[in-house]
């Protein structure tokens, strides 16, 4: 079975990362432009759930690994198998998510089928040889377009920041099941999995207000909370401000921390790495107050205003109270 | 225990990005050479590890000669030997194959990278090497927990907060993620005196490469590349203070 196209899908307690959706739009579109089938692979333990939804999504054929041992991540029995799967199977495009567990199978599957691997990307397009890729770079400052050959098997993983084309699908799935084997070891060892408690799930919230390193001073927070209250909201930080142990990782808005799509996402002294636009970059409005005029979080809001956030928020706080 | 730090110079103040020879390379100019991010936070984790074992760091870079720059600064803050691996292409996978065959000439136990350039942006690099240097790597990983007599054990992201703890067999290579440990800044008398040090430059010959091997891995052509200013669609608000929250505050309304 040749010229077709698979992506690793990553699910979490057993229902499909909402990332994976777009893989199989870019999936598809690339599929239809190259006229050759869509087939995902799966893994994890109890993931029915993640089954019904890639077979939704219009999905031609998944390859399934259900057992304890893949509850969770796990590379060495995570390259076990795609590497038995590649044995018999050679794609010519893998897609998988540019998260971290994508980042280290992507590598994985590189080197496993002599694949060359591009990664970050925002977009991929058929061209008259090979593909056409569009990346960011210099922290989102320049965006960067890439031709390959096509002449290897090619292994893309896309940002949380491409936007998917718009595709559909309703073709039969084929579910095939691949066996875990028991007691495989490797040089990595999982020791613990932990996936630590939310006090508070700032990924419900229908607004939210993010601040970022423009914040210098703890002391400085409270009138943002303040705000967030008053708007109904919920506060929420950037990487550095957690690290710097002023939040909790509850309230972290980025790759490592919480994914949200909420209504409205103010945000107040946030750049925008790279890091931080993958976990909020799906908000419906996004309204953003930054000194910086080429910062990148102006790359993806929807609004914005090139002014100091501290004169700002005051005005922000006392009409809100207002009303 | 022997440990490689691979960092990379990076600059923030970017101007304009050229395509150069072709297609095959970028050709940029920068301004105030800086150790990248994670990069910096990896040497840290191997400079911690010395601290409590005898154990000797070799810095590596791939790059110009201004690339020295964050040997010297390696150097100052406590690493024992540096090396420059001379080349100016911007492509991970060049990178990575000079990395690996530097490697391939020293001893080591662990190597540490950051997880990702400010540059680049590929998360590539480290992960390459580990593939063509055979051994076990884990990504995103925030701190040693213990250094065992042929294994380590660390934690590291998975990402949507979730954590893992791995023990890996060493030689292993661990790419950090710039987590909550402070950096340690060295003595300025030191940043001086580590510069009358020679540092080290292999090339292409020292690493028992051809120019064909660097072509035959340079999988990408260069296209296009453009500053990515505000998105197109961008509503700017302006005005003073009381304007811009008078705005901010309608939209609000309007999108709940």
């Amino acid at each position: 079975m040749n010229a077709e196209i698979l992506v690793l899908a990553e699910q979490d307690g057993g229902e499909l990362d909402p990332a994976t959706a777009d893989l199989i739009s870019w999936g598809e579109a690339l599929a239809k432009a190259k006229q050759c089938r869509l087939t995902a692979l799966l893994l994890g333990h109890r993931v029915d759930g993640a089954i019904k939804t890639l077979s939704d999504l219009g999905v031609a054929r998944i390859f399934v690994g259900d057992d304890p041992q893949l509850a969770n991540y796990n590379l060495t029995l995570y390259r076990h198998l795609t590497g038995e799967l590649l044995r018999e199977y050679a794609p010519r495009v893998v897609f998988a998510t540019h998260s971290y567990i994508g980042i280290e199978m992507a590598s994985c599957i590189g080197a496993q089928c002599g694949a060359t691997v591009v990664t970050n990307c925002h977009s991929i397009e058929k061209a008259e040889q090979g593909f056409l890729i569009r990346r960011a770079m210099f922290g989102g400052k320049f965006l960067a377009t890439v031709e390959v050959s096509g002449e290897e098997p090619l292994v893309v993983t896309l940002s949380s920041e491409s936007k998917a084309p718009k595709t559909s699908s309703n073709c039969k799935t084929e579910v095939i099941r691949l066996s875990c084997p028991a007691g495989h070891r490797g040089p990595i060892k999982v020791l613990a999995t932990t996936k630590p408690e939310r006090v508070e799930d700032i990924s419900k919230a229908d607004l939210v207000v993010a601040v970022g390193r423009g914040i210098r001073d703890p002391s400085q927070i409270d009138v943002f909370r303040q705000l967030a209250q008053e708007l109904g909201g919920v506060i929420a930080a950037s990487r550095p401000l957690v690290d710097a142990g002023w939040f909790t990782s509850d309230h972290q808005v980025g790759l490592s921390g919480v994914t949200v799509r909420p209504k409205v996402y103010l945000a107040f002294g946030i750049s925008g790495s790279a890091q931080h636009l993958a976990g909020m970059n799906q908000a419906k409005q996004i309204i953003a107050v930054n000194s910086d005029p080429d910062a990148p979080i102006f790359g993806v809001a929807h609004c914005g205003a090139v002014a100091d956030m501290f004169e700002v928020v005051p005005y922000l706080l006392a009409k809100a109270k207002s009303v | 225990m022997n440990i490689v730090v691979c960092i990379k110079a990076v600059s923030q103040q970017i101007d304009s990005p050229r395509i150069s020879n072709g297609g095959s390379g970028l050709a940029i100019e920068g301004k105030s050479w800086v150790m990248n991010e994670s990069d910096e936070h990896a040497l840290e984790q191997a400079l911690r590890i010395k601290r409590n074992q005898r154990a000797t760091i070799t810095a590596l870079t791939v790059g110009p000669i201004t690339a020295q720059e964050v040997l010297y600064r390696a150097l100052a803050k406590g690493a024992d030997a540096a090396i420059r691996i001379d080349g100016d292409e911007f492509d991970p996978n060049i990178t990575a194959l000079k990395l690996a065959c530097a490697l391939r000439k020293l001893k080591y136990d662990l190597i540490f990278t950051g997880v990702e350039s400010f540059d680049g942006m590929s998360s590539q690099v480290s992960l390459s090497m580990a593939a063509q240097l055979n051994i076990p790597f884990a990504y995103a990983v925030t701190r040693v927990a213990e250094v065992r007599s042929c294994a380590i054990v660390v934690d590291r992201e998975l990402g949507g907060g979730r954590q893992q703890t791995l023990e890996i067999t060493m030689p292993a290579l661990l790419a950090v993620q710039p987590g909550n440990d402070p950096l340690s800044y060295p003595p300025a008398a030191k940043l001086v005196q580590v510069r009358r040090r020679p540092l080290p430059c292999w090339t292409l010959t020292d690493l028992g490469l051809a120019a064909s091997d660097v072509m035959s891995n340079c999988k990408m052509k260069w296209i296009r590349i453009e500053a990515r200013k505000s998105s197109g669609r961008i509503q700017w608000f302006s005005g003073d203070a009381a304007n811009i929250a008078d705005a901010i505050l309608s939209k609000v309304r309007d999108s709940l």
